[in-house]
């Protein structure tokens, strides 16, 4: 059945908060901070204000580069696996690393370790609808910082096999990045096989850092799809109100995929506008809040708007442990992320605004992802699902359990699976947390084994090893 | 007497911003001690305001139209007060580190220490290690404090406390870090004397720091 999507925002909403947008763009303007990116906006038709470091884009300059994006294309798993964004279907990540780790029954987080990866990789596997990974660096307390990055990608690939989507916070660490993507599947030719997506973004309000300008040069000049990932924080960055967060978040989606397009005319790009609140009470993010939901059912009707697939970071909560408040948060946001239709969604874990992650979150998070799907699939009718025939052969008193129909339907039209404790039973050993443990510690508990084919896990390694050499420090132990 | 400091402090809670230049003016002329009309009306009053926060009854914009009315009533004072009472709570120089342009959290914090009666001197975003020094040369301040909302600019914390030291200053101030992703466990790591969670807790951090 054809995907369907829920949208708060109608046409003329959209369309109202699409002329702002521009209209931001064309009299407000983005501080470019990297002279090179204001020199190529320059040569596109923007116009500098003064002597600042202020661009403003003509509305007419934008349209043409929303235009003239690649709105369709795919990405390649180090297995050679292709799959293409958008597609009939969503597709579900996981998160493999956090700048915290909160372990199961823990009062308080510890710092990442290398092992964390790997386990976190290997849950990855065992979790059905998880199909890519996003590796955003952050440092591991156990592996020299001279080469977390390739360490940290090449076992994201080696140990999944899958996709992965990163952020490198320097132009080095991009242009790892990308060589590890292309060792994973074999091809220099990152404009044909792109093995990453990654993410670039711009500092609300209306700013692109000069470090930013750097890294986007970098990656969008070796070809490699993008997703543009301004994130306003409605109230401090952005005015509080969601429709004027939502028209400063796209208009600086908007300057990017125009800059992005000036550097590379036809630029993969991919929308990932995330947009949250200060809570005004604690004076902290809160990307748990209700409209974090209503901010993100905003920006991928916008994305749909221009046609753009979408790529979000799914189940935030301002929780600090996996609990009610993170079920009741992780719901709200992945049931709007289910019914908007997005194309990529990030999951797995992140509590407290994404500060760090547990193990269990990741495995209750793809459980609340499958029954939001389940939701968002809604009721199919039909001949076939509307059973008369069935209805008609049991019969008024009758019982439809062993019906063929029944065995026809059980497995697809209800959803069953996940942590869920439906059994009635009391005891902490029924708890969601305790089951998403014990599954944890069963998938740890199995033989460890690479996702990647063996060639590619060849080249993955033989990339860490000479990445390690080059930098003059010892490479960790990989596994055999 | 306490009728008029009761009623400084109230307009402080309150934000009366336009009416309070009036009210602080009233008082001098009365013959109010400026110091008194400080340390008994205003700064009360941001003790109420610092009080509600945290108990969830008033928001952060509230907190902000609280800081700039007690600034505005600090301009009248400010020509009349010694040298050392300008510097009122303390002085503290901050900024966001080398290499990070994110100034939300700490433009945030600049202002509620402002509210709470600090002398802050904002240096602004990307400030490099010798500009800290530089700045703590010239200010002489109470604190060093710094932000940052990356992992990668993270470090540059430590870099600064090393070029205090190196200085020869670091023992003469009380260094303050804070951010999205600085812990209070990679603040003493890098041998900072405080760590807050937001902008309240800063002023409070910075308050135990000064014993004030």
């Amino acid at each position: 059945m054809p995907r369907k999507t829920v949208s708060l925002l109608s046409r003329e909403s959209l369309e109202r908060i699409h002329s702002e947008s521009l209209k931001i763009l064309e009299t407000v303007g983005m501080r470019v901070e990297n002279p090179e990116c204001r020199s190529i906006l320059e040569k596109a038709g923007a116009k500098r204000l003064g002597q600042t470091e202020v661009m403003r884009l003509p509305a007419p300059m934008v349209l043409e580069a929303m235009d003239q994006i690649t709105k369709k294309f795919e990405l390649v798993h180090p297995t050679g696996e292709r799959f293409w964004v958008p597609d009939v279907r969503p597709r579900v990540g996981t998160r493999v690393k956090m700048p915290k780790i909160l372990d199961y029954g823990a009062k308080d987080c510890r710092p990442p370790r290398r092992q964390d990866v790997i386990d976190l990789c290997r849950i990855t596997n065992a979790l059905p609808k998880a199909e890519f990974t996003c590796a955003i660096q952050y440092p591991s307390s156990d592996v020299p910082p001279e080469i977390d990055v390739a360490d940290t990608l090449g076992l994201v690939f080696a140990v999944t096999g899958k996709f992965s989507m990163c952020a490198p916070g320097t132009v080095e660490d991009a242009r790892t990045s990308l060589d590890m993507a292309a060792a994973a599947v074999g091809s220099d030719n990152i404009d044909q096989n792109p093995g990453t997506l990654v993410e670039v973004n711009t500092t609300s309000p209306l700013v692109l850092g000069a470090r930013e300008g750097r890294i986007i040069l970098h990656l969008v000049n070796r070809h490699i799809p993008i997703n543009v990932a301004p994130m306003p924080v409605a109230g401090v960055a952005t005015p509080l109100t969601l429709a004027g967060t939502l028209a400063v978040g796209n208009a600086e989606g908007l300057f990017l995929c125009t800059l992005v397009n000036a550097i590379w005319p036809g630029a993969k790009i991919v929308h990932a506008v995330c947009g949250s609140i200060l809570n005004m009470k604690t004076a902290n993010l809160s990307m748990g809040a209700a409209e974090t939901c209503l901010l993100s059912s905003g920006e991928l009707a916008l994305a749909k708007f221009y046609g753009l697939p979408t790529q979000r970071m799914g189940g935030y909560s301002d929780s600090y442990y996996p609990d009610v408040q993170a079920g009741i948060e992780k719901m709200a946001a992945v049931l709007t992320l289910a019914q908007s239709n997005a194309d990529l969604i990030a999951m797995g874990g992140p509590l407290n605004c994404a500060a760090h992650l547990s193990y269990e979150q990741v495995v209750i998070d793809h459980d609340i992802w499958e029954m939001a799907e389940r939701i968002a699939r809604e009721i199919e009718v039909n001949e076939e699902t509307l059973a008369y025939d069935t209805v008609a052969n049991v019969g008024p008193g009758g019982s439809y359990v062993g019906e063929p129909h029944t065995l026809r339907w059980v497995r697809s039209e209800h959803y069953y699976g996940g942590s869920f404790n439906h059994t009635g039973l009391p005891g902490e050993e029924n708890t969601m947390l305790t089951r998403a443990h014990e599954r944890i510690e069963k998938i740890l508990g199995e033989p460890f084994r690479y996702g990647a084919p063996p060639d590619a896990l060849k080249r993955i390694k033989q990339y860490v090893r000479d990445h390690a050499t080059s930098r003059k420090v010892t490479p960790p132990e990989w596994t055999e | 007497m306490s009728e008029v400091y009761a009623r400084l402090a109230e307009m402080v809670v309150s934000g009366g911003i336009e009416e309070i230049q009036t009210l602080t003016q009233q008082a001098v002329d009365g013959g109010t001690e400026p110091r008194e009309i400080l340390d008994k009306g205003l700064l009360p009053g941001m003790e109420v305001v610092g009080q509600r926060f945290k108990e969830g009854d008033m928001y952060v914009p509230e907190v902000l139209l609280s800081a700039r009315t007690m600034h505005a009533a600090l301009d009248v004072l400010r020509p009349l007060l010694s040298e050392s009472d300008q510097a009122g709570s303390g002085t503290i120089i901050i900024g966001t580190v080398e290499g990070d342009i994110h100034n939300v959290g700490k433009n945030l914090v600049a202002m509620v220490l402002e509210g709470a009666g600090f002398n802050v001197v904002d240096l602004g975003v990307d400030v490099k290690p010798e500009a800290f020094i530089d700045a703590a040369k010239e200010h002489k301040p109470d604190i060093v404090a710094m932000s940052a909302l990356l992992t990668t600019t993270m470090p540059k914390m430590a870099e600064t406390i090393e070029a205090l030291q190196e200085a020869g200053i670091r023992d003469q101030v009380k260094v303050i870090a804070g951010g999205a992703p600085v812990t209070e466990e990679y603040v003493m790591e890098i041998g900072a004397d405080g760590h807050a969670l937001n902008a309240v807790l800063a002023v409070e951090k910075a308050k135990e720091l000064l014993q004030r």
